[in-house]
This record gives structure tokens, C-alpha cells and sequence, in this order.
């Protein structure tokens, strides 16, 4: 999506399971839901 | 169907509403328990630094429901222009903003007016002049063409039921060579197409 948008040099850079633990059930376990971080760049 | 259900096949008015019903909730009462982390606990499992906190009004603090780290990909340099897509309350845009200095400005973007005025009150109760906060949705940003050296965002992009079109308004926001830097979520099993009209699993 990102690369289709027109962006390069795209790179995730962290992933970790942010929802584990939350007060409230979520259906984040059962698609194996992780948070991340991604980079990327407009072309010059 | 407008342009902006089109990906989802989704009542946009309807996913909107239930996402700001969400996100009302979190900014009146952000201790109420969700289904996500929020505030100083999440903060600390994301990797937020204390010293970056410190620039934060304890209450916006308190609304943080992000789901990444933007702030971990590069520093924010002195002078930037940067656009928060997603802002809640306001936490990354005042980091943003301490980070860019008053040479810098930043622009914090959200749909619910809670978050919205919740982020107001607190920037000029701090008196962060580098910092707007605006009302409007990722698909159509309210920022001029080529404004910004940076988008961050930050556990919002997922909830935007057009990617696309929002990615094409985050290009068009930036300056050439601009960056974007943000944090977000990865499902790691297949979603199908009847799981993804469901709104209840867009918010829950």
C-alpha cells in the first residue's frame, strides 16, 4: 500500500504485541494483531 | 457508495461514528479499561522515553491510544514542519513540537471533536505556540500541498476505511523527499472480506 502510494526506501522497523494484556478482550489474538513502526519517503 | 467506502464496501458515516464513539470515550474517560492499552502503561510498552513525556500535559498523556512508536524511527530536527494524521488528544503532537522547536511547527489532525478540544484546551493551557490542532479526516488532510517534512501517525491508519486515499493526501502533503514516520498495526492471519464489513472488528 504504501510502496503503491508512490513512497520508497519503505521499512518496518519494529513490531511487538501491544494489545497483550489490554483490560478488555479484543479480537486483536485471533488475527495475531502486532503494533509496528514503519519508514518510508516521498521521492525528491 | 462514495470514493472513501469503496475499499471496505462499508457505510462510511457508520464506521465513522462508531471510531469517534470509541475515541470520545478514551478522551472523557481514558482509566475506564479497553480493549487496548492507554496512557503512561502503554507509553512504556511502546518505548516512549520519559525525558519526551516530560513535554506532555499529564492529561493528554493520560488519552495516549497508539499502537507504535514514531518518535523511535528518527528524531523530529529543530525547524521542521510536521502533520500528526490521527492525533487523539495530542500526545505526539507535543513531542513533536518540543522536538521541532518554535522554529518548527507542527499540525495535529483529528476527526473526534472530544480529542479535538481536549488537545486545544491543553496546548493553550501550555502556551506550545508550534501547535495547531485541526478537525478532518486522514482522506482529505486540511494542509496546503507540500507543507510538511514529516507525517507521523500513530494507531490511526488502520481505522481509515480508504488507505488509499488517505497515502495519496499524505503524499500530496509532503514536501519532496518529505518522510513519513508511523506507527500502526500488522495482522499476521488472513481477514476476510465478511470479517472486514463487520465494524464491531474495526474498533474492537
Amino acid at each position: 500500500m504504501v510502496e503503491q502510494a508512490g513512497f520508497e526506501d519503505f521499512e518496518i522497523t519494529w513490531k511487538a504485541p501491544v494489545f497483550e494484556g489490554a483490560p478488555q478482550s479484543s479480537s486483536a489474538a485471533k488475527f495475531g494483531t502486532v503494533g509496528i513502526n514503519y519508514r518510508a519517503r516521498k521521492p525528491a | 457508495m462514495s470514493d472513501a467506502s469503496s475499499e471496505t464496501g462499508l457505510d462510511l458515516d457508520e464506521l465513522r461514528e462508531a471510531i469517534r464513539c470509541e475515541y470520545r470515550a478514551v478522551a472523557k474517560e481514558p482509566d475506564k479499561g479497553y480493549h487496548f492499552h492507554t496512557g503512561r502503561r502503554l507509553a512504556k510498552i511502546v518505548e516512549y522515553r520519559d525525558e519526551w513525556l516530560d513535554a506532555v500535559p499529564e492529561k493528554v498523556v493520560a488519552c495516549f491510544a497508539g499502537t507504535g512508536n514514531p518518535f523511535s524511527i528518527a528524531p523530529l530536527a529543530p525547524g521542521e514542519r510536521v502533520v500528526d494524521l490521527g492525533c487523539g488528544a495530542g500526545i505526539d503532537s507535543f513531542i513533536a513540537a518540543s522536538q521541532v522547536g518554535e522554529s518548527g511547527a507542527v499540525i495535529g489532525l483529528d476527526m473526534t471533536t472530544e480529542m479535538t478540544e481536549k488537545a486545544r484546551a491543553a496546548r493553550d493551557e501550555a502556551g506550545v505556540k508550534q501547535l495547531d490542532f485541526r478537525q478532518g479526516y486522514l482522506e482529505s488532510i486540511p494542509v496546503e500541498d507540500g507543507w510538511a517534512d514529516v507525517v507521523i501517525s500513530n494507531g490511526a491508519l488502520n481505522l481509515c476505511p480508504n488507505k488509499a486515499s488517505a497515502f495519496g493526501e499524505i503524499r500530496r502533503v509532503l514536501k519532496p523527499g518529505g518522510r513519513i514516520q508511523i506507527g500502526d498495526i500488522m495482522v499476521h492471519k488472513p481477514v476476510s472480506d465478511s470479517a472486514k464489513k463487520k465494524i464491531d472488528l474495526w474498533t474492537g
